[in-house]
């Protein structure tokens, strides 16, 4: 059980390093995807498609380092609510925006397909957390 | 500091804020060590503005194309391929896909019946497509003097309330 704890906080740590690359990379198409979300007001874009991709390295690197897991896994959760809420909101205003999850290329659209994925991401980082927080408690 | 039998942990308070600033204090260095560090507000109006000049083309919010709908003499131009034109589209909307401007353009401008004394509307998508800009420019090429772009396209339409048509 411990192994398989272990195992998932590797693996979710690698998936948020993984998807902070091309947003790090290209700055300002993320920042136009963000904008197409229409959520945030445009003075408030360009700061935060800078400064989450690093905050996806932080918690990446905390996942697989073990340090602060706590505060990573939970991270990771919200992070995962809010990327699941801001595409169920763009779906519902029927906004055909891309995902900007993995990549800022045009080939990652808004589907069925990236629900289902971050949706798995989210599971991952539940079990993560639950897993994090009840080794916390019984040390 | 908690203490939890023998065992100090950190506030969970205390890593979310750490998490927090390390991830902003790294997008701050990162940022002033790129060659072109980019700007922490962007005016995204401007910046459409500044692309559409750069390519010669006026450009239209919607809001104001929306003033234009139904007015003599004003066409909207759909960019995009006929399968997305035939879900939803601006109403009264004609579909010239971007691809036709790899072929005889006039030609296919002109069978939709759009003359060079029309004002043309052209959109596409989203912010994120450029397919209206690519299309405006080669219609402006071709000898279509009135082409003005709305780059907010369909969805921005839909967010001031434009009228639309077609399927879901």
């Amino acid at each position: 059980m411990r192994t398989l704890g272990i195992l998932a906080r590797l693996a979710l740590g690698i998936i948020f390093l993984a998807a902070a690359w091309d947003k790090i990379v290209d700055p300002m198409a993320f920042a136009k995807i963000m904008r197409n979300y229409q959520i945030l007001p445009d003075m408030a874009v360009a700061g935060v498609a800078l400064v989450l991709p690093w905050i996806e390295v932080v918690v990446g690197m905390c996942l697989l380092t073990g340090c602060m897991a706590r505060g990573a896994a939970l991270s990771a959760c919200l992070m995962m609510a809010v990327f699941l809420s801001a595409m169920a909101w763009a779906q519902h205003k029927g906004i055909a925006t891309q995902c900007g999850c993995f990549t800022t290329k045009a080939d990652d659209s808004i589907s069925m397909v990236t629900f289902i994925r971050d949706g798995s991401i989210m599971a991952l980082a539940l079990l993560v957390a639950v897993d994090v927080f009840v080794r916390a408690r019984r040390a | 500091m908690a203490q939890v039998g023998t065992r100090w942990l950190t506030p969970l308070w205390l890593e979310l804020a750490v998490i927090l600033v390390l991830g902003a204090g790294l997008s701050v260095a990162m940022n002033m060590a790129r060659t072109e560090p980019v700007p922490w507000v962007i005016d995204f109006a401007a910046l459409d503005k500044r692309d559409a000049l750069r390519r010669g083309l006026e450009t239209i919010e919607p809001h104001a194309a929306l003033t234009m709908l139904g007015k003599p003499g004003v066409v909207f131009v759909d960019a995009r391929t006929a399968e997305e034109f035939a879900g939803q589209r601006v109403a009264g909307a004609k579909n010239l896909p971007q691809e036709a401007m790899y072929g005889d353009l006039d030609a296919a401008a002109k069978s939709l019946g759009l003359t060079t004394e029309d004002r043309i509307v052209v959109y596409c998508g989203n912010l994120l497509c450029d397919k209206s800009k690519e299309l405006a420019e080669a219609l402006r090429t071709a000898g279509f003097p009135y082409v003005t772009v709305m780059p907010e396209g369909l969805d921005g339409w839909r967010t001031v309330g434009g009228p639309m048509e077609g399927g879901a």
